[in-house]
């Protein structure tokens, strides 16, 4: 496979994925701007190359079965969960009720964007992915680099950003990261060439 | 008349949006929670519901087979499955149940859906 053939899969992915989660975050008003999704290679990985400009972030983490067998991660900065929280939940919950139903809250907003991005891709594609619930979590960002480079089955990523709208407010959204495999990379590439013709 | 309503969701955020556009449209209805497949069907039978909100992903057994097992045991319930997992292998899932699937986010909008789907409309 040849680079600029794959970098044209991952733009056809990057591409159903933004669709599936367009559609999914039009339920909280509208999509707002998009930022060029990118892939890296796993050696290629670090704070700078993620473009992990915040010390710590709420991670929502799910894992799926089936064509993609992998884990799925959407990242919020730890300013944009209190945004969000403050937006979805109104004003008159205080920071310790917000403290208390963070976990919860993300990690549903989590399992929304992620799961309208990969039923996208299931669709496009017509294949079956299973998922686990989702988990929610709170990493510094070399804890998220050192998370995936331990992911032994990971051979490259996919990140997208989605931004939100909610109540009227434009929110800075979550960074999605797709953690692939060359058997995925390669079934997805078979499949997208089929699709297309 | 008062109805009664089952919402089935491991999230309690997704219970407490649904159950609150529930109340604003029907004030009168009876809210019912479970968290898990399981639950609902040792709730239901103890209580039958005559509605029901289905999510898909939870833990246990998957949202759509408890949504089965319910709806052979009382074809009566209206049910409706309400997921942010949209696959189309759940949508056809959903309609070979007889029933059909609300996507998340919990909005006004998607509530309203299933009450339409409920009252058959």
């Amino acid at each position: 496979m040849t680079e600029t053939l794959r970098q044209r899969h991952f733009e056809k992915l990057a591409k159903i994925i933004n669709r599936g989660t367009g559609r999914a975050v039009q339920g909280f008003q509208e999509i707002i701007g998009e930022s060029q999704p990118y892939w890296l290679e796993k050696n290629g990985i670090d704070v700078n190359t993620l473009q992990l400009n915040a010390g710590n972030y709420g991670v929502v983490e799910q894992e799926f079965t089936g064509l993609l067998n992998g884990k799925v991660l959407v990242l919020f900065t730890a300013e944009n969960v209190q945004c969000i929280l403050q937006k979805m939940l109104g004003d008159e919950m205080d920071a310790q009720g917000l403290n208390d139903i963070e976990s919860e809250a993300m990690g549903e907003l989590g399992n929304i964007m992620v799961n309208a991005g990969l039923s996208a891709i299931a669709d496009s594609l017509h294949v079956l992915l299973e998922s686990t619930v989702t988990c929610y979590k709170q990493y510094s960002n070399d804890t998220i680099v050192t998370l995936i480079q331990q992911e032994s089955n990971v051979d490259s990523i996919l990140v997208t950003h989605v931004n939100l709208m909610i109540s009227g407010t434009a929110l800075l959204g979550g960074k999605l990261i797709m953690l692939l495999n060359n058997e995925f990379n390669q079934e997805i590439t078979e499949k997208i060439e089929l699709s297309a013709t | 008349m008062s109805k009664k309503i089952l919402i089935v969701d491991d999230s309690k955020m997704s219970r407490i949006f649904i159950g609150q556009h529930v109340k604003a449209a029907h004030p009168d209805w009876v809210i019912q929670e479970a968290g898990s497949g399981e639950e609902a069907i040792a709730l239901i039978e103890n209580e039958l519901p005559d509605f029901c909100t289905m999510d898909i992903n939870m833990p246990g057994m998957l949202g759509t087979q408890a949504a089965k097992l319910i709806l052979e045991a009382h074809p009566d319930i209206r049910l409706v499955i309400f997921s942010a997992n949209v696959q189309e292998s759940y949508q056809n899932e959903a309609r070979e149940l007889g029933t059909i699937l609300v996507a998340k986010p919990v909005t006004q909008a998607s509530v309203g859906l299933a009450l339409d789907y409920f009252l058959g409309a």
